[in-house]
């Protein structure tokens, strides 16, 4: 049964999707008759399908849904939007119950007669209720003389709907339950119709099946009329013991055995009976059951044909009911098979590594010279690469089936944006590799929800611009060299500049001065940040300013590139491009230094060949080295330098500039930026299968991943883009790099700078506080704010938020939206209240009056101005009482006698964060605001059993005041922790020789916590 | 415990220092091996090689533990561990034997041993003529995660 369901549910869904965009169409053009019928034989087959698997909501629903689309059909009732919104609510309801049904195997609880009354008075809108019954009636009853072709017409019985009738046991029919009953009670026979009946229907069925071209053979040499009168017993027998008369089926069927019926022909005879049956009148109910015996016979009936020695068709001991239900999907269905995806991946997965170890056997040929192999292994090589064409093929999807919805969301939005949007979808055919389609359907989706939402303008705003009142979206796919192109484009507004470049300051992505010299494409890639919406206001649709980061990502996860060209008033185009295939890719092959890197065919644009004789030579200006190529200038990078097998200083350059020798650069275009890579020697293209790099080497942004050559090495894979970023920061997306130093938390440079977040709260004081301890920036609204047990609080990501004033006097403005800090400490967020978020500076925070004030730090000049830095520590205590006792507990249990730390720091303020969070783990805490003081420390006698040291310093650094440290003296065994902004690897290093036994970064209170307590573990196990 | 073998370890040579390896997380034992460099990895790792069409990262252990690279690395062998579903090759100077200790002569690494070596090691077991150091595979393995927190 779980089988059946799935086959159900993963048909319905699709026919669901199928029905989305028909409605769609219909809507447009209310007159299409072939859609409309479409879209009611859809719906019914849902309608009868579940009807049979008992699912009464399902069955209810569609019920309904399909009266109303009959009565379209029927001309009764005008095709409105009205209608049309209400039929895909109750898809929608549909598909609902669907999902609920996928997850729990069972039909969710819930409540339709709300839809279902809607729909009913739909229907019952122009004609009386007792219409509709008729209609439903009519569909059912109605007997239809058509021949051979499956009709379309209303009347007839779907495959789904049979099928389900054949495997279900007698059960209730979803339309005629009063019949269902009464045969149930009665003989079965008399409720057919009796001897009588059954004749109708042995003659019918005859005179189909001699009537149809491929199967009047099967009764040829045999007297019609006996035959007619055998099957008329055969059925009459059956109908009487409410089973299968076995010991007739040889007889009544003889002819068919004798002409060696086939498997396939017995399900044309099949599908003759079914049309016997519904002609001679007769019950769906019992129709049903005369297929069931009939098929029944089937494995008889085969395998006595097959016995007289002529059949060569083998019969399969399956469930023969089911057997004839398939059958009937007829020839089309037949020739397709449904295959779980698991299986293509694995075969795609296998030939991948086949075409690996062609290659390689034809290079080991190719070496060996003539050999008697030669011959065998080209045939391989050939079968093998057709082999890999195939099984690309079964995966290629035109790209129309991640468009499917699209229509239907348009649809949806412009009814509740009020807006009015022309889509145009053009190239659907255009085939991609099903994972990669995948991929990228929840991007599309929700790329065209943007340019519906916040792309297009009101109706209004249109006019008023003086365009169309309609607006466009429109999509395009197609295939361009090797890669597949979608654009996106729509005819609204356009990115707004000016407002990006606001919202790029107020999230700190870069500061005003990089703004002012980003030119307008540069500003409207911003929007493929993190937390970056243009929508003015948050709609259920978009604008919830995540999305086109996560667009990008998924784009970029799948080797593709996303560009966009938007001009203020005219439109947007947003242009996606993603390699067809995941598994294989053409690379070409180079060499720089000693190793040989492969490069992605897709992303080379052309080769040049620069020598001193050749039309292209390698320019300088000054040590810059460029291409002239067609009338423009090109800026080169030296694969060399940039994998750092040559230094980048002088020299190299002078001795470049003089042996002016023979360059291969490879022409590559990152975006919008094509760049040339002068790489040593190109070898020819192979075919590579990409894969990862171990987690090790996953920072090496110039790799993308790396793979094993015909000849058994294993080389790298370049990555233009990491190269490009690589090579000049400048020319890649600054803030790209912004964001992902910010990820690592190195806020700080060497020389301490941070971004300090200042803000207004309560007067005209400024306000900062560090931008690495506020988790986000947000605004509310003061409606939103709720008070519980004396405490402001405000529902924020599913959880309540307090709310904290910066001081007892701050008064919350009465109305409007107010902006808060968010910070958040483990899994506990507070928001901090103030007026205004002014400005993100790089600065030092250097408290230079320590302020007796509570929740202040004290007062620092930022930006040249005193500004108050706030105490987020206090803050947090405040709100959380049991922050600190929380910690406290956990950090004293075991622990009798309290440790000592001595944190030594030039940074007052982070000696105010840090003090009282070890303080609140249980240390004892003592400090030491230079090396100088805290050696002076170690002098008077004091000890400790951890010193924490800052290394950027004044004076003593932290790298000689741990050397002074481990020279001598008492402190001698004492374990160090260095903590500092900066944390690359060299300074790692050379923070381990000069003895200190842990690094930690600033900030990284988790980490700085595990290293303390391990250290003192260490120590107190040595001891 | 004998079923377990988890006190057999593999004895490896590194710049004159015996190490040993569970020999449960041992995969596979080569000679030295054509290795791919690659360019501006993190110093310790010596490349990628190919074993049986699997791409393995190979660590120089020598270089990992702040040794002098070794004059003559003919005899170089290869440790196949697996680390994280990933597999690794440590690259050695030499592979000694398999041993099964008792637990009565492991020890807990010295205080004073080198903040490289306590990095990466379990413990030490007092051999007969020698002591063994028990390196750690994920702990060595992790090195690049140590300088990300820093």
């Amino acid at each position: 049964m779980d089988d059946l369901l799935n086959e159900f549910l993963t048909e319905t869904f699709e026919s669901i999707e199928v029905v989305d965009v028909e409605l769609v169409e219909l809507e447009k053009d209310p007159n299409n008759k072939s859609v409309l019928d479409n879209i009611f034989r859809l719906v019914h087959t849902i309608k009868g399908t579940c009807g049979f698997l008992g699912l009464p909501r399902l069955e209810a629903v569609a019920h309904s849904g399909e009266n109303v689309l009959g009565k379209f059909r029927d001309g009764e009732m005008e095709v409105t939007p009205e209608a049309v919104t209400l039929i895909l609510k109750a898809l929608d309801r549909i598909k609902e119950i669907l999902e609920g049904l996928e997850q729990t195997q069972e039909e969710p609880a819930g409540d339709d007669s709300e839809i279902i009354s809607q729909l009913n008075d739909m229907a019952e809108g122009k004609t009386p209720q007792q219409e509709t019954a008729d209609v439903v009636e009519d569909v059912v009853e109605k007997p239809i003389s058509v021949e051979g072709e499956r009709p379309t017409v209303p009347g007839e019985v779907t495959l789904d709907e049979l099928e389900a009738a054949f495997l279900a046991a007698p059960g209730p029919d979803d339309e005629e339950p009063e019949e269902a009953e009464a045969s149930s009670s009665t003989n079965r026979l008399e409720a057919a119709g009796g001897a009588e009946a059954m004749a109708l229907v042995s003659h019918l069925f005859h005179n189909h099946i001699s009537s149809d071209e491929s199967l009047k053979h099967l009764l040829s040499g045999a007297d019609s009329r006996n035959t007619k009168k055998l099957v008329e017993d055969f059925f009459t027998s059956s109908f009487e013991k409410e089973k299968c008369s076995e010991d007739l089926i040889e007889c009544a069927f003889s002819s068919f055995i004798d002409n060696d019926i086939a498997e396939d022909q017995f399900y044309n005879t099949v599908k003759h009976l079914e049309t016997a049956l519904e002609e001679a009148g007769m019950s769906s109910q019992d129709a049903e059951f005369a297929l069931e015996i009939y098929s029944q016979s089937s494995t008889k009936i085969l395998s006595a044909a097959k016995k007289q020695g002529k059949s060569e068709v083998e019969v399969k001991k399956e469930d023969s009911a089911k057997k004839s239900a398939t059958a009937k999907e007829g020839s089309i269905a037949n020739q397709s098979i449904r295959v779980a995806v698991d299986v293509l991946d694995n075969l795609m997965n296998m030939v991948s590594e086949l075409v690996l170890t062609r290659n390689q056997l034809l290079q080991i040929s190719r070496r060996a010279g003539d050999t008697e192999f030669d011959i065998p292994l080209q045939r391989l090589s050939q079968c093998t690469t057709e082999l890999q064409e195939g099984v690309m093929k079964t995966r290629m999807q035109p790209i129309g089936n991640a468009w499917s919805k699209i229509p239907r969301i348009i649809r949806d939005l412009q009814m509740e944006l009020g807006k009015k949007i022309d889509l145009q979808m053009l190239g659907a055919e255009t085939e991609l590799d099903r994972q990669v389609l995948e991929l990228i359907k929840d991007p599309l989706t929700h790329m065209i929800r943007n340019s519906a939402d916040h792309g297009i303008e009101k109706i209004e705003d249109r006019v008023a611009a003086g365009k169309k009142e309609t607006g466009t979206i429109r999509l395009n796919a197609f295939h361009e060299g090797g890669q597949i192109i979608i654009e996106i484009s729509d005819d609204g507004a356009g990115l707004p500049v000016e407002k990006l470049k606001a919202k790029a300051l107020a999230n700190g992505l870069a500061s005003e001065e990089e703004i002012a010299e980003m030119s307008d494409q540069q500003i409207q890639r911003f929007i493929f940040h993190a937390g970056f919406s243009t929508a003015a206001q948050v709609t259920s649709v978009s604008g919830r300013g995540v999305g086109m980061d996560v667009v990008r990502t998924n784009i970029e996860k799948i080797g593709g590139t996303i560009e966009l060209k938007s001009t203020e008033g005219k439109g947007t185009t947003f242009f996606i491009k993603i390699p067809l295939t995941l598994a294989i890719v053409s690379a070409l092959i180079v060499k720089s230094g000693e190793e040989r890197f492969a490069i992605p065919q897709i992303s080379v644009l052309e080769l040049v060949r620069a020598s001193g004789d050749s039309m292209h030579t390698i320019e300088y200006i000054k040590d810059t080295p460029v291409l002239r190529l067609r009338d423009r200038l090109l800026p080169l990078l030296h694969l060399n330098k940039i994998l750092g097998f040559q230094d980048a200083n002088e020299d190299v350059v002078e001795s470049e500039k003089q042996e002016n020798q023979d360059d291969f650069i490879i022409i590559t275009q990152v975006g919008e930026f094509t760049f040339g890579i002068v790489v040593d020697r190109v070898f020819d293209t192979e075919e590579i299968v990409v894969k990862p790099v171990a987690p090790i080497l996953r920072d090496l942004t110039v790799f993308s991943g790396n793979t094993i050559l015909g000849d058994g090495t294993v080389i790298m894979i370049l990555d233009p883009n990491g190269i490009a970023n690589e090579a000049n920061e400048a020319m890649s997306d600054l803030a790209d790099r912004r964001a992902e130093d910010e990820d690592d938390s190195l806020i700080s440079t060497a020389n301490d700078k941070e971004a300090i977040l200042l803000f207004r709260a309560g007067g005209d004081t400024k306000r900062a506080v560090p931008l690495s301890l506020v988790s986000r920036l947000e605004e509310m609204d003061v409606d939103k704010i709720e008070i519980s047990e004396g405490t402001k609080m405000i529902q924020y990501r599913g959880k309540l938020m307090p709310l904290v004033m910066i001081n007892d006097d701050y008064e919350i403005k009465s109305e409007g939206r107010q902006p808060m800090l968010v910070f958040t400490e483990d899994d506990k967020s507070m928001g901090i209240v103030v007026d205004e978020i002014s400005d993100i500076k790089e600065d030092n925070i250097n408290v230079e009056l320590s302020s007796k004030a509570t929740g202040q730090l004290g007062t620092a000049i930022i930006d040249g101005v005193a500004t108050e830095v706030i105490d987020i520590a206090y803050y947090f205590e405040k709100t959380f009482d049991n922050w600190q006792l929380g910690a406290e507990c956990s950090a004293d249990e075991g622990k009798s006698k309290r440790k000592n730390i001595l944190i030594v720091d030039d940074s007052t303020f982070f000696l105010n964060l840090l003090k009282p969070l070890l303080t609140a783990s249980g240390y004892n805490v003592t400090i030491a605001s230079t090396a100088g003081e805290a050696l002076a420390l170690r002098e008077k006698g004091y000890n400790f059993d951890l010193i924490i040291s800052d290394i950027d310093m004044p004076e003593m650094n932290g790298f000689e005041f741990a050397e002074d440290v481990r020279e001598d003296g008492r402190w001698q065994e004492t374990p160090m922790v260095a903590l500092s902004a900066n944390g690359s690897e060299k300074r790692f290093e050379r923070g381990r020789e000069a003895g200190f036994d842990n690094y930690v970064e600033k900030l990284d209170r988790d980490t700085l916590l595990k290293a303390i307590e391990e250290q003192i573990a260490n120590q107190e196990t040595a001891a | 415990m004998e079923v377990l073998n988890k006190n057999d370890y593999v004895t490896i040579w590194l710049d004159g220092q015996l190490c040993g390896i569970p020999v449960l997380e041992v995969h596979d034992v080569l000679s030295k091996q054509v290795i791919t460099e690659i360019p501006l990895s993190p110093e310790a790792v010596a490349g990628v090689l190919n074993l049986r069409g699997q791409i393995v990262t190979a660590i120089d252990l020598r270089k990992r533990l702040n040794l002098k690279p070794q004059e003559d690395n003919s005899g170089e062998m290869n440790i196949v561990v697996e680390y994280q579903g990933e597999p690794y090759s440590l690259i050695i100077d030499n592979v000694g034997d398999v041993l099964s200790l008792s637990d009565e002569a492991f020890e807990k690494n010295p205080v004073t041993l080198e903040a490289c070596w306590q990095g990466v090691s379990n413990g030490i077991y007092r051999l007969d003529d020698d002591l063994l150091v028990i390196l750690d595979i994920e702990k060595l393995l992790t090195f690049d995660d140590n300088r990300a927190a820093a």
